[in-house]
């Protein structure tokens, strides 16, 4: 295997990610105010050498409410990848390998999940089991399981048809072995692509939740909870919304660029067609 | 009540200079329905109250005020009113009012199979109320209502907003008993519900006015503007730009968000007043941790309401410690009464109750901004005090069932300003056997709350100090402050008020055409202001 | 044969919609909350919520609510609102069309600018246009519409006075007021729309261009927009139109924020407001009528397939 190179782009993409991941977990460590504390006597103050990006309506420190929100935001978004991804995969791979009654049955159920708008899904499920992150991450999991679900079938689909796969079969190995082995590998460049959008479709989708106000409870924020929260502020005090806003944006542009520099390296037909570089 | 600016009546031409101007008024949320009292909320009360009428209305002094009925008369033993109609009124439909209408929509509430909610206030069954025991026409323009005892809060309960006894003509009903569309007396008929979109009102010319001056829901209900079309607008951030963009008029209980924007808007007036209503917080008194009074107590002990009601900015709400306004408790009792925040004993009571880091869960809803706030306070005040606490936002469905089930722990909770004390604290103050919604039971509470339902006006303030003092020894419901009602109004409107119950009224209310037929001119004004606000970021 | 095919994909299609409905019962009913307190309001009388639920047959056993909403349904009868008493299907044909109207403008729009230009990007790749693409697609994947809702309204309505903030019209009532009113709500989607549509078809315009036979039509000296249009869109759109197809199937379903900051009485505010609200029957029928349109849109884009891909019959 060659160097595992990004490219400009994808070393671009890298780096605002981990700016950002570095920030959260800098959060961790130390933090310039309490991001919880109510100060009111410093509601919404401009950006100034005590708070550099400034207080809410609640005098709370902007930036370490940033910090703290992301937390929140990207433990959402990768535990939702990451779940989304450990049943989405097995569970298409096995369908594709498996066929037949139990393939035509599974996906019924699952077009019928994907038939509906996922943020819809997720604003029914969070009614059920309550705002809480393993609320939102169990919403978003089952909206958007479906759909990688569908990916990972049809890439293992064709790959049933080439010529390894078959050859496993009459060796007599088990189906567990082959689909482990051999589809599931093959499907994972494919799901890593897919795995920055969703990624950015977790991180928008958690924000339009607050927004419809079945976001995360208070007091621990969310970069979509904090823009939500800060759009009757607009014209006052922009800062609510446009840290929060640009936290997520450069999340989601080092998402798209690492994710677009993923698919040209690791995407096996491009490999081969695209040669070189 | 306070007012910002004044309420410009030099605009140029007045209001019949242009041909029958709209008057444009926000709606946070649709109608629920059309048939008043059955099938309602909070909106769609006070839309009605402009399309029906009942015999008698709130006034601007929250008494029973002569509406459909000019005037009245109780027997000695206080069990029979007879209440005399005003001449001439007529329905919507051109049908003149006559004493059958009355009993008939009468006998429709009162009939099971309609549904009222709130039929137990006359059917006997209600733990407060009294039992109707019969409802006549003496002549055509006389109904005698006969009740099993007297109830000094009769005409109260006729006069209340909720649990409002329209007077419609049959026709609003289809031939096979369902409800089709209000016919009623009001000044304005339902001239159109887009649902969604808006709903819309037309002056109902054959409106008779009553003699008396306007005041509250009651008197001479004049409507100037012909149509007044109420827009369903959603979200409030979308609200304001409306009313600033001058595509509403009125905007019935602004977010207090919007306030500093609006103030520095040269078209807009703003109306702000402490209504009636009371923002609480309800402790668990049945089940878990929170049965114990102590800390219930401790609890209290630490939330600062002073803090709480600057939960949000821009909008001072005064404190309301009591279901009702303390000038209508009795002074002598409530200087007596201990407070409830008392931040140097919050350690002692804690450790008095034994509390061991128990969690502890406030409910709230996010459907309403300003309870939200108040959470996040409160949150950071027991925590400050050393109380495992957290937030749990839901929807208000689940709030409410929570509510009813008494499934919560603290909840942030808010009553519907009533206007007679016994009547709000009966909201809260009542036996569990009969009712599921009760907060305070206490049998000593029940007691006084007994007594307070029975008693004559004269007697309520000490009554009622002594049930606030009941209450804050049981400490289940904290009284944090009376919400404000903010009213945006252009200044193209001339003639809007408030008053104490906080609901709008578009009798009265006119409109200076030009306001309207200028947008172009006026937002090209407001380009040039607002380039100089450096509003926009 | 292409009969067979589209028999398959309905019986498919139905067996779907059977499914989501039973689904869609079942939560419903799970989320806590009981639509006869709501009616009934805050007046804590048992008996009175008792008898309310009683006539809205939700005390019977939940099977027997089940056969009634299935054998309603099997009739063509979607109940009526709790809420309102207002005929489902009713409710339903008053929403969506604003709901269409929006996301089929917006959806053809964005489309007619997102491939080409993603077309054009995956021709420069590399180069100062095609980052400059995957730039602004990144930027507007990353604004909720939300926010880009709101900022919009500020410009267009406040600031400059152009474009009414508020007032749906429907287009059959009057077509100039509609299409206004429409301008901001269907400008907003587009934003959202326009940059998936150009990266994925930059991404499967990417995949086209390195396969042989276009290089080979272009080593033979064939003009770049040739190449581009007859060889490379063909093969390239196919995938685009998936993902176009997914895409109007969920939009068409609802597109809560847009209608919400807009005031748009759409299908998406209908669902969400009833769910609040309890309003079982409403949320049946809505989400049934949306993954309905769902199942026919991507039938559609499966003949479509189909038809641009013979391969897909067999």
């Amino acid at each position: 295997m060659r160097g595992f190179k990004l490219g400009m782009a994808g070393t671009g993409g890298a780096l605002l990610l981990g700016f950002m991941v570095l920030l959260t977990l800098a959060g961790l460590v130390v933090m310039p105010h309490d991001p919880i504390a109510l100060d009111f006597t410093q509601r919404l103050a401009a950006p100034s050498a005590a708070h550099w990006l400034g207080t809410d309506q609640f005098g709370r420190d902007v930036l370490s409410r940033v910090m703290l929100g992301g937390r929140g935001s990207l433990l959402v978004a990768s535990l939702t990848v990451l779940l989304t991804v450990a049943i989405g995969l097995p569970f298409g791979a096995l369908v594709a390998y498996v066929g037949g009654w139990f393939e035509r049955l599974s996906m019924t159920v699952l077009d019928a999940l994907l038939a509906f708008p996922s943020l819809l899904i997720a604003l029914g499920i969070m009614a059920v089991i309550g705002p809480s992150t393993s609320g939102v991450v169990m919403a978003l999991t089952i909206a958007y399981t479906p759909g990688v679900v569908r990916v990972t079938r049809s890439v293992a689909l064709s790959l049933r048809e080439t010529g390894f796969v078959q050859a496993s079969e009459v060796l007599g190995w088990s189906t567990a072995h082959v689909v482990c082995r051999h589809v599931i590998p093959n499907c994972i460049a494919p799901i890593a692509v897919m795995g920055a959008s969703l990624f950015a479709a977790a991180l928008l989708a958690e924000s339009a939740l607050s927004f419809l106000g079945v976001g995360l409870p208070p007091p621990a924020p969310t970069w979509g909870g904090m823009l939500a929260d800060g759009r009757p502020f607009l014209s006052e005090a922009s800062w609510l919304s446009l840290f929060p806003g640009l936290a997520i944006a450069v999340s989601l542009l080092g998402c798209n660029l690492l994710g677009d520099a993923l698919r040209d390296r690791l995407d096996p037909r491009m490999r081969s067609a695209g040669g070189s570089t | 009540m306070f007012m910002w600016g004044c309420l410009c009546f030099a605009g140029p031409g007045g209001a019949a200079a242009n041909a029958e101007p709209i008057l444009r008024v926000a709606l946070a949320s649709d109608l629920r329905s059309t048939n008043p009292g059955i099938n309602r909320d909070s909106v769609t009360d006070w839309v009605m109250t402009h399309v029906v009428e009942g015999l008698v209305a709130t006034n601007a002094e929250l008494a029973p005020a002569p509406m459909l009925a000019e005037s009245w008369s109780v027997s000695d033993d206080g069990r029979e009113y007879t209440f005399r109609l005003r001449p001439d009124v007529k329905f919507q439909n051109g049908a003149t009012l006559r004493a059958a209408h009355v009993v008939w929509s009468w006998r429709r509430m009162l009939d099971p199979q309609t549904r009222w909610p709130c039929r137990s206030w006359y059917d006997g069954n209600g733990d407060s109320g009294v039992r109707i025991d019969a409802i006549q026409a003496v002549d055509e323009h006389t109904v005698r209502f006969r009740l099993r005892e007297p109830d000094p809060l009769f005409l109260y309960r006729l006069a209340d907003v909720q649990c409002h006894v329209a007077i419609i003509h049959p026709e609003s009903l289809d031939a096979n008993g369902n409800w089709r569309w209000p016919i009623g007396t009001g000044p304005y008929r339902l001239k159109e519900w887009r649902r969604g979109r808006y709903v819309e009102l037309e002056r109902f010319d054959g409106y008779s006015l009553a003699a008396q001056p306007a005041s509250g829901f009651a008197g001479r209900k004049e409507a100037f503007v012909r149509n007044v079309r109420l827009v369903v607008i959603p979200d409030a951030s979308s609200a304001k730009l409306a009313v600033l963009s001058g595509e509403i008029d009125i905007w019935p209980l602004t977010a207090a968000e919007a306030l500093p924007e609006l103030r520095r808007d040269s078209h807009v007036d703003l109306l702000q007043e402490a209504s009636r209503d009371w923002s609480v917080l309800l402790m668990q008194n049945r089940s878990g941790v929170m049965s114990n009074p102590a800390l219930r107590a401790a609890i209290a002990s630490a939330l600062d309401p002073e803090l709480i009601s600057q939960s949000t900015m821009h909008a001072s709400r005064p404190l309301r410690p009591y279901g009702v306004p303390a000038e209508e408790i009795a002074p002598d009792i409530l200087a007596r009464i201990p407070p409830a925040y008392q931040p140097q004993r919050t350690q002692e009571l804690l450790r008095q109750a034994g509390y061991k880091g128990e969690l502890i869960e406030i409910d709230v809803s996010r459907e309403t901004g300003s309870y939200f706030n108040d959470a996040i306070v409160v949150h950071a005040l027991l925590v400050r005090a050393g109380i495992n606490a957290r937030v749990r936002s839901m929807d208000w469905a689940t709030q409410f069932k929570r509510y009813l089930g008494h499934e919560y722990q603290l909840s942030l909770f808010g009553y519907t300003g009533r206007a007679t004390g016994p009547m709000m604290y009966s909201v809260f103050v009542c036996d569990p056997v009969k009712r599921v919604n009760c907060v305070v039971h206490t049998p000593r509470a029940l007691a006084i709350m007994g007594e307070l339902n029975t008693s004559s006006p004269q007697r309520w303030p000490v009554l009622m100090g002594e049930l606030e003092m009941e209450i804050a020894h049981d400490r289940s419901i904290i009284g944090l402050y009376a919400p404000l009602r903010i009213t945006t109004v252009r200044r193209s409107v001339v003639g809007y008020e408030t008053w104490a119950l906080g609901m709008p009224r578009f009798w009265g209310v006119r409109v200076d055409a030009p306001g309207q037929t200028t947008a172009v001119a006026k937002r090209l004004a407001r380009v040039s202001a607002a380039s100089g606000q450096g509003t926009w970021p | 044969m292409m009969l067979t095919f589209i028999l398959r994909r309905v019986a498919q299609g139905l067996l779907t919609l059977a499914i989501a409905g039973t689904a869609v019962f079942l939560l419903i009913r799970v989320i806590p909350g009981d639509p006869a307190q709501m009616l009934v309001g805050d007046v804590g009388d048992p008996a009175m919520v008792a008898a309310t639920r009683a006539s809205l047959g939700l005390d019977r056993p939940l099977p027997e609510q089940w056969l009634l909403f299935a054998s309603d349904l099997a009739n063509g009868d979607l109940g009526t609102s709790i809420m309102t008493g207002q005929q489902v299907r009713e409710v339903i044909m008053q929403a969506f069309p604003v709901t269409a109207s929006v996301v089929l403008l917006a959806t053809a729009i964005a489309a007619l600018i997102g491939i080409p230009a993603g077309m054009w990007a995956a021709w420069r790749q590399g180069r100062a246009a095609d980052y400059l693409l995957v730039g602004i697609t990144s930027v507007l994947l990353s604004v909720p519409t939300f926010w880009s809702g709101l900022i919009v309204l500020v410009i267009f309505s406040v600031k400059l006075g152009w474009l009414p903030a508020l007032g749906y019209v429907p287009l059959g009532e009057d077509l100039r007021a509609g299409l206004i009113a429409l301008i901001m709500p269907v400008g907003v989607l587009v934003l959202a729309e326009l940059a998936t549509l150009a990266r994925m078809m930059r991404s499967s315009t990417l995949e086209v261009l390195r396969l042989d036979y276009i290089t080979s039509a272009q080593a033979r000296g064939v003009a770049p927009w040739a190449v581009l249009l007859r060889h490379v869109f063909r093969n390239a759109f196919a995938p685009t139109m998936t993902t176009l197809g997914l895409m109007l199937g969920h939009l068409l379903g609802g597109v809560v924020v847009i209608e919400k900051i807009f005031g748009l009485p759409g299908i998406g505010r209908l669902l969400v407001d009833s769910i609040v609200q309890r309003d079982y029957p409403i949320v049946q029928g809505c989400l049934l009528f949306v993954a309905f349109i769902f199942v026919i849109v991507n039938l559609i884009v499966d003949l479509l397939y189909a038809a641009l891909d013979p391969r897909v019959r067999v």
